[in-house]
């Protein structure tokens, strides 16, 4: 654009410099020819020859004269007459103006003098007496053989003077026929070059023109073969151009189109004010809104009436440097897209929904089994509690194995569907992470000893406290290390903790849980982190994994926003490890006790009189039996309305609440009972299927003492009832010596799950930390009580466990309590020795 | 000398005084020739302009018969004409210079009689200075001097 404005001005300039020149060049030719006009016209006027015979004839009409005199018989008048002539022809010479500028000649003005002079002296004889004239003749006739000769001398300088000046003039004449003949040529250049400019610049133009037909011809291709609609309107938003895609699409034929108003033709009716306003905002002030926009959706109307989606581009374009605009419009009819969208999405819908129906159903399968699987497993309790002979009890621990495993499957389903649903909440309170592994090892010990694995623990660079979430980790570890047994045999187990980086205030850790077993293939390693994988042939014929534990974990770490992974060499063993930012406590906050149900001391409880809300028949049934046989009185109530309202007529020492219920839930019914009555005081227990930290936390802020997990195990109700006596009943006694060496219902618990060679094991260990206890200091102290404590309590050593957890919580604060410390060497000792009796 | 001089007057104002009646004019048509003196081309009707000429000094005013009127005299006209000198030079003039505004037979320059010693006693005369077609040899050529005779050219 700017070039070609360049080389219009350019043109521009040298156009007016050719027209200058021509112009010029014309005006001075016209000048030079007007001048040799003139030339021409003086040159026919110049009386050359006239003059040059006039002088000449000067000389003949002198010999005439003295002819005439010379010979006699010439009568006197034809002497005159002669004389007459030759008189008038010297006048000629002395008076016409034709001969002024010879006259200026000295020779020729002297011999005109002398002639003259001769006139004068011959003028009186002539006129005289004719006599006297006719004696002079002779003597007259001689005077003008000298007037011959001035005469002659006057022709000869007459014709040299004229020869002269006509050269001059000629000369002059020359060099203004030369400068006109220039002229011409110059003209004659100018216009030659012009013309071959102006050759080439047509020549150009058609060459352009050429170009731009062939480019119009082929966008004219291209918008005809354009499988889309390509509408062009102008600035009044008629139609200019109009694809065949375009009468495919709209209807319209081409003929119809062109002209028409667009928005008459493609837009339905109650559009066409908000189009005529947005092209008129646009024309006048340049407010594109849909001009330059991209793609765009909109409603457009075909002839028939028919209104489809299309999606529209619209371009503007100039016609010109200045010129109107048009608008290029670029239609796709996406009407068969959108269905397919709808389509698609409809079956997205209905997968989700189909998906979330199988998730519920999944969840409410799981809650549903659940319930009866909890009465199944509470009568199995109860009926071990009978006298049974060694088959029956037998086939007791076998069911009971069972249904603690399906337990375990449908706690797994239903960890998972939590999950997905975002329910799973996670805790930050402060932790020990030395306390956690020893809990995680003394848990998994067992099981590795059976197996004739040892479990090490390793911590390095841990910060003294951090806060997060204990019981979620714990999950993650219990799982791996569970694993970890089971693949390996023989071997060496290593749980270890190290901080690997972070920050003063958010430390990353990383939990490792290492084995020296199988091991896993390169092509399984991603793939154990999903659903329902199970790797081991003889893994799935335990029917102890529902493939959902590492699943579960991954799912787990990912929600305390960390990363989990393994590393592993088939035969050589793997290393499953977790890592996680967590932040450092501040130095105060109390270290959460690690969660253990077996910490709970249990004693033979006082009769109490029980009031048991339960809706689910088979559970009251259950709970009911079970407090029975502990010799508690027992009133049931259906429902928290019942509940409420038996609360109301008799104080009961302790009531056991379950949670979900028809009418009136548990929470309400314990706001109730707690707020009026006879009952303000009693400990209320909750009895929960499955229950989230902040369930938990609203169950206790509407008064529950605290809550017990379904299914309800004698022991755990044991516990809770001694440790919840209520006001009036007398509560257990403290003292160690009361303590039972060997719970006999958690050892019946644990034996009757485990094999003997585990019991073994678990009393190698008791044995062992007896012996080490009193060489340890401070925080291995610590470390090794607290995890002495955990195997203690899984065998059900209440008084063990009790005397541990003292020397625990003294070594916490760096101190030695040995006589504590010899009350746990001795328990451990006996019960390591009831152990080994046990397994024989 | 002084009587000398008076006789030389004398005789110039007899010679001139004769001449009065003298033929100035000689037209010839066909075979009639009819001879004009001074008086009677006098009586034709005059014309007179003043122009220069290249033969005398200055602008001088010519009296005479416009070249038409003595051809429509002398029922001329459309005829091609010989004018002669007493010195029987000649020139042809043609029919069509008899002109309103064309050449005249001239007998007083400047309101005086010309002598043959000053192209007397006729001169036919163009208004050179009116036109620059008459500025040109043709028609200097047909000025004739002296003239005493006119013809029908043959």
């Amino acid at each position: 654009m700017t070039g070609g404005r360049s080389d219009i001005l350019a043109r521009g300039k040298l156009g007016k410099a050719v027209v200058a020149a021509i112009t010029l060049a014309v005006l001075l030719l016209g000048f030079l020819g007007f001048k040799l006009y003139q030339d021409a016209l003086a040159f026919r006027a110049s009386p050359q020859d006239n003059v040059q015979w006039t002088v000449s004839r000067l000389e003949v009409e002198a010999l005439r004269l003295q002819n005439s005199l010379l010979a006699t018989e010439t009568p006197v008048s034809a002497v005159r007459k002669r004389f007459d002539v030759f008189y008038s022809r010297v006048g000629l010479l002395q008076n016409g103006d034709l001969f002024a500028a010879l006259r200026t000649d000295p020779e020729f003005a002297a011999r005109l003098t002398s002639i003259t002079g001769f006139l004068n002296r011959a003028t009186p004889l002539i006129d005289g007496d004719e006599a006297e004239l006719s004696v002079n003749r002779r003597a007259l006739a001689a005077e003008i053989e000298d007037v011959r000769d001035d005469a002659a001398a006057l022709a000869l300088r007459a014709n040299t003077f004229f020869t002269a000046a006509a050269t001059v003039r000629v000369a002059a004449f020359e060099r203004l026929v030369l400068g006109v003949a220039g002229l011409t040529a110059a003209l004659i250049l100018i216009l030659a070059a012009t013309l071959l400019v102006l050759t080439s610049r047509s020549r150009l133009a058609a060459k352009k023109q050429r170009e731009a037909a062939t480019s119009a011809a082929r966008l004219e291709a291209i918008a005809e073969v354009a499988l889309d609609p390509i509408i062009v309107a102008d600035a009044e938003g008629r139609v200019v151009e109009y694809n065949k895609a375009a009468e495919r699409v709209f209807g319209y034929s081409r003929a119809e189109a062109l002209g028409a108003k667009m928005t008459d033709l493609f837009i339905p009716p109650e559009m066409r004010e908000a189009h005529e306003a947005g092209m008129e905002r646009y024309l006048r002030h340049g407010d594109p809104h849909v001009i330059g926009a991209g793609r765009l959706e909109l409603e457009a109307l075909r002839k028939s009436g028919e209104r489809f989606p299309v999606e529209l581009a619209v371009g503007e374009a100039r016609e010109g440097t200045g010129g109107a605009p048009i608008f290029v419009g670029f239609l796709r009819d996406i009407s068969r897209r959108k269905e397919i969208e709808a389509e698609l999405t409809s079956a997205r819908d209905a997968a989700m929904a189909a998906d979330n129906a199988k998730s519920r159903f999944i969840a409410v399968m799981s809650h549903e089994m659940r319930t009866p699987l909890n009465g199944v497993l509470g009568i199995l309790d109860l009926l071990s509690g009978t006298d049974l002979d060694v088959r029956q009890a037998e086939y007791v621990d076998v069911a009971t194995t069972s249904g603690e495993i399906l337990l375990r499957h449908i706690n797994d389903v239903l960890d998972i569907t939590r999950i997905e649903a975002g329910r799973i909440e996670i805790q930050q309170e402060p932790m020990s992470i030395e306390a956690l592994l020893a809990e995680v090892s003394a848990v998994g010990r067992p099981g590795a000893a059976a197996r004739g694995t040892t479990i090490a623990v390793e911590t390095t660079g841990l910060p003294p406290s951090l806060t997060g979430d204990a019981h979620r980790i714990r999950q993650v570890l219990l799982n791996l290390v569970g694993n970890a047994v089971k693949f390996t045999e023989n071997g060496t187990i290593r749980i270890a903790a190290e901080r690997i980086g972070g920050s003063a205030t958010s430390v990353q850790i990383e939990f490792s849980v290492t084995d020296d077993g199988v091991g896993i293939k390169a092509e399984d390693q991603e793939r154990i982190f999903d659903d329902f994988v199970t790797l081991d042939a003889e893994y799935t014929r335990e029917a102890s994994g529902s493939g959902l534990g590492l699943s579960i974990c991954r799912r787990v770490v990912a929600a305390m926003g960390g990363t989990i992974g393994v590393e592993s060499e088939p035969g050589k063993g793997s290393r499953f490890w977790i890592r996680l930012h967590l932040q450092a406590a501040a130095r105060d906050d109390k270290v959460s006790e690690p969660e253990n149900e077996a910490t709970e001391a249990t004693a033979p409880g006082a009769p109490l009189s029980v009031l048991l809300v339960e809706d689910n028949e088979v559970n009251r049934l259950v709970a009911g039996r079970m407090l029975e046989i502990e010799g508690h009185s027992v009133t049931e109530a259906r429902d928290g309305a019942e509940g409420v309202a038996a609360a109301a007529h008799e104080k009961f020492d302790v009531i056991l609440m379950d949670i979900s219920m028809p009418r009136m839930d548990g929470v309400e019914a314990t706001r109730r009972i707690l707020a009026t009555g006879a009952n303000s005081e009693t400990p209320i227990i909750g009895l929960t299927a499955h229950v989230s930290p902040t369930e938990h936390a609203d169950f206790i802020e509407a008064g529950m003492s605290r809550c017990i997990t379904k299914p309800l195990r004698r022991g755990d109700l044991k516990k809770v009832l001694a440790a919840h006596g209520g006001s009036t009943a007398e509560r257990a006694a403290s003292e160690d010596t009361d303590l039972p060496t060997i719970d006999e219902e958690v050892f019946d618990e644990f034996s009757s799950t485990m094999p003997a060679e585990m019991i073994l094991c678990v009393a190698r260990e008791l044995a062992e930390a007896a012996n080490e206890l009193s060489a340890l200091e401070g925080e291995r102290l610590t470390a090794r009580a607290h995890s002495a404590a955990g195997s203690a309590a899984l065998v059900g050593a209440s008084r063990a466990h009790r005397a541990l957890s003292i020397v625990e919580a003294t070594a916490k604060t760096g101190r030695r309590d040995d006589a504590e410390i010899e009350k746990a060497k001795a328990a451990l000792e006996e019960v390591a020795h009831i152990l080994r009796e046990f397994a024989g | 000398m002084l009587v000398k001089w008076l006789m030389a007057i004398g005789i110039l104002i007899v010679a001139v005084s004769a001449k009065a009646d003298e033929a100035l004019l000689e037209v010839k048509r066909g075979d009639i020739i009819e001879a004009l003196s001074r008086a009677d081309i006098s009586a034709m009707p005059a014309t007179e302009f003043t122009t220069s000429t290249l033969w005398t000094k200055g602008e001088v005013r010519f009296t005479g018969v416009l070249l038409k009127d003595f051809v429509d005299a002398f029922d001329l006209k459309g005829k091609p004409l010989t004018a002669t000198a007493i010195n029987d030079y000649a020139v042809d003039i043609p029919a069509e210079d008899a002109v309103e505004g064309g050449p005249i037979i001239a007998y007083l320059m400047n309101g005086q009689e010309m002598s043959p010693r000053d192209k007397g006693p006729l001169w036919i005369v163009y208004p050179y200075d009116s036109s620059v077609e008459y500025q040109s040899e043709t028609y200097y050529s047909r000025s004739i001097w002296q003239l005493n005779r006119i013809s029908v050219a043959e």
